[in-house]
């Protein structure tokens, strides 16, 4: 029997009971040698409540983005019935086996390659027609399908039907009724996940394609077993003849340049014989088959009414109001993160100065104190300030995401986006880039062309995010008073112009193919279950923070030893006025002095770190030592290089993350101290001209 | 080729025979508010191609159209919603049901 608790889950309060998660219960993970192990892979289309379905399984042990379609990570679970342990991998949100976005490959890859021993497909019931499209492609991978058949209860509300024996017959697989919010129906498919799972016997094929292509498969077939390609060969025959880039390389990679130059004679006969690309006649069948199960197995009672969703999207994605209810969402996202965050933030601020202060007077060893307090405890301070805003911006944007305003926003802005080189999807990491650069560029991988999310990805160190601000706002009180304020909303223009000067630069240049065309689906609105936002959201930035923490951490460590070492010597004859007295040269003709240019380097941090280190360095007099070293355009200046110069540490490693090549981590750098440079002398000199 | 121009050596492009282009066709992006169709064709690189199908759009799909303006079009397939940008709805061709 699966062991229900009766305390509500946290991931999922309001439901009556709760599987055990295995990592949970220390006690048991004793006993777990004897346990047989069963893979499982959770796919769906986006939007099906797959994440819900995980999040029941296995307690919420997860991280994910709630971005249209994105798992963000790969994120396990774990799960035990009877003597069996369920690992579960819940992959992200795609349409088909496809693969055109990075996501969709996430998901394309663990299926082929890692063969998980049950793959369940969670579909949206009141969607079957489309989502067995997905299920179609899955069987003739190989996979051993069981069908979470989500979203049971709402067939009644659309005057829907569906005969599950029927459908179970027709395919040769499982299907299993759930209703995932109130955790219905989770049990039986737990049950047939380990049925299945001892039964690894793969489900028959139940579709066959035309004479003409039924033997370009058999052919390929031949050859395709004659390499050692780990996939099913009929599957990998289906892809070649569809000319799936992908796949071609990987048979390639087996050394079966042999077989593409078949499938290119094969794929050719097919075209002229039936005046079509085989793909077309390969998907157009699965859709007329996906038709007739329907009509066997579906009745549904036609009848349109307006629903709340058409209401809201007549404003909503209104050709006029769209763009003022986008800025009011934005402004908001500003209000939210930024204020609601702010007590949460002053209090670890507090916290950390007192602690850092005690440490210093607790200490005897006098550097040992210090490295403490300034190095490790200071260091610790810096990552934590950032968590309420990054928790809050990710709460924000996840409860967006979650109503269903995100698709909107991504295609009210596409015809802007797409003049400037990007596309609607873009949107997101732009907004999430002026919070942080870091959950923005990762949130790119929903971008569909390569081309598309690589200029996404950037230019979006251009945006200002949060960690900038207080630099501006500091810079600009000293030196602008009245004009501060708009001394700091200048850069809000500089970043946003920058980006897209550079975006159409980039697509000029190096990414000279075509945008693609813009696709998205509009979710029913729907409201947010803010337990499940919440905790989702509390893993997400956990994650991050762990991810970035310890390089900021380290960072500030070797922070603390240029400044101090040699210890005891004033702050001129420390290593890092030595570094920076050897940069100074350079910055020179922006007026920048080394003091200037050792804070700069330890912006690499966090761009906030430039205060906290000018700080230091000027032993907290910097205000009245800025003003004597800079001249207002020499101001003016350090502000737009603070916007453009290197994206952080943190930014940098995402980037090469992301890309997965170090050659775009070493162009954004490039590029970005080169252009930092030239605006900022742009703006001494003009500024020396008209002053 | 017909006057839409699609000849064999077009490459990326579906090509079908100059008898699947009636006078009857036309593309998504020109259907106003309010009309349907029903998708005849779909001019799209093999990437898009497929994914479309997997969003449950295909050759047969009913589609009513609810916005058409200058960013592009909303359409209602079944009980599915979707945003299409002005490129995309161009290559997707329909017959007008009346």
């Amino acid at each position: 029997m699966i062991k229900f608790t009766s305390m509500t889950c946290s991931g999922c309060p309001g439901k009556k009971f709760c599987f055990t998660n295995l990592a949970d219960d220390t006690h048991l993970i004793s006993t777990t040698q004897s346990l047989k192990k069963i893979r499982v892979a959770l796919i769906g289309n986006p939007n099906t409540g797959k994440s819900c379905i995980f999040n029941e399984l296995t307690h919420g042990k997860q991280y994910i983005g709630n971005w249209p379609g994105v798992t963000v990570e790969k994120k396990e679970g774990k799960l035990r019935y009877n003597s069996y342990e369920i690992v579960i991998t819940d992959l992200p949100g795609t349409y088909n086996l496809g693969a055109i976005s990075i996501d969709e490959k996430i998901s394309r890859d663990y299926i082929i390659e890692e063969k998980p021993d049950v793959v369940v497909q969670v579909v949206d019931s009141t969607k079957l027609e489309r989502n067995l499209y997905l299920t179609i492609e899955l069987l003739e991978s190989g996979a051993n399908v069981v069908l979470a058949l989500n979203m049971f209860d709402q067939l009644e509300a659309w005057g829907i039907k569906i005969d599950v024996e029927k459908l179970k017959q027709i395919l040769g697989l499982e299907a299993v009724p759930t209703v995932a919010i109130r955790g219905e129906g989770l049990e039986e498919l737990v049950k047939k996940i380990v049925q299945k799972g001892l039964n690894p016997a793969s489900n028959p094929i139940p579709i066959t394609y035309n004479r003409d292509i039924e033997k370009a498969i058999s052919q390929l077939i031949q050859e395709i077993k004659k390499i050692g390609i780990k996939a099913n060969p009929r599957w990998v025959a289906i892809k070649l003849l569809e000319e799936d880039q992908d796949i071609i390389e990987k048979v390639k990679f087996y050394g079966g340049n042999e077989i593409i130059k078949i499938s290119k004679e094969l794929i050719t006969e097919i075209w002229d014989k039936n005046g079509v690309h085989p793909s077309f006649l390969i998907s157009q069948t699965r859709y007329n088959f996906i038709k007739e199960i329907i009509s066997k197995t579906v009745s549904r009672k036609v009848e349109t009414t307006l629903t709340l969703t058409d209401l809201i999207d007549h404003v909503v994605t209104h050709k006029v109001w769209s763009l003022p209810i986008f800025f009011i969402v934005i402004w908001s996202m500003f209000k939210f993160t930024f204020d609601v965050a702010a007590p949460f933030v002053d209090a670890i601020d507090i916290t950390f100065s007192l602690l850092a202060e005690w440490v210093k007077n607790a200490v005897t060893i006098d550097w040992l104190g210090s490295l403490l307090a300034d190095g490790v405890i200071g260091g610790v301070g810096f990552v934590l300030v950032f968590f309420p805003n990054i928790f809050m911006l990710f709460l924000y944007m996840s409860i967006m995401e979650d109503i269903g305003y995100m698709s909107r926003a991504a295609y009210n802005l596409d015809s802007l986006l797409r003049r400037i080189g990007l596309s609607g999807k873009s949107i997101i990491p732009m907004l999430l880039g002026m919070g942080c650069n870091v959950p923005a560029i990762m949130s790119a991988r929903t971008i569909d062309s390569h081309e598309d999310r690589l200029v996404t990805i950037l230019v979006t160190p251009l945006i200002p995010c949060s960690a900038r601000l207080p630099v501006f706002i500091m810079i600009a009180s000293i030196f602008f008073a009245k004009m501060a304020s708009l001394a700091v909303l200048s850069m809000y223009f500089l970043g946003f112009t920058l980006a897209i000067l550079i975006a159409l630069l980039l697509r000029k240049i190096i990414f000279k193919g075509r945008i693609l065309p813009f696709i998205m689906e509009l979710p029913n609105y729907k409201t947010p279950t803010m337990s499940l936002t919440f905790s989702q959201t509390w893993n997400r930035a956990k994650h991050f923070l762990k991810k970035v923490g310890g390089v900021i951490l380290i960072l500030s460590i070797v922070m603390w030893f240029l400044l101090n070492m040699p210890y005891g010597a004033p702050i001129e004859d420390s290593y890092g006025a030595l570094l920076g007295k050897t940069i100074e040269p350079i910055l020179r003709p922006l007026g920048f002095t080394w003091e200037i240019a050792l804070a700069l380097i330890f912006g690499f941090i966090a761009k906030e770190v430039v205060i906290s280190a000018l700080g230091v360095i000027f032993s907290g007099a910097a205000e009245t030592a800025l003003v004597s070293i800079l001249s207002p355009a020499s101001a003016f200046a350090l502000m737009a290089f603070v916007l453009i110069y290197t994206p952080c540490i943190p930014t940098l490693v995402t980037i090469k993350n992301e890309t997965n090549s170090w050659k775009w981590l070493v162009v954004t750098l490039f590029y970005e101290l080169t252009l930092a440079y030239f605006i900022a002398l742009g703006i001494v000199l003009i500024g020396n001209l008209l002053f | 080729m017909g006057a839409w121009g699609f000849g064999k050596k077009r490459r990326g492009i579906f090509h079908h025979k100059e008898s699947d282009f009636g006078n009857n066709e036309i593309p998504l992006a020109l259907l106003s508010p309010g009309s349907e169709g029903t998708v005849s064709h779909i001019n799209a690189g093999r990437g898009l191609w497929s994914k479309l199908f997997g969003m449950g759009i295909g050759v047969g799909s009913r589609i009513k159209v609810l916005a058409n303006d200058y960013r592009g079009i909303i359409i209602l397939v079944g009980n599915m919603k979707f945003a299409l940008g002005r490129g995309m709805a161009m290559k997707i061709f329909v017959k007008p049901l009346k």
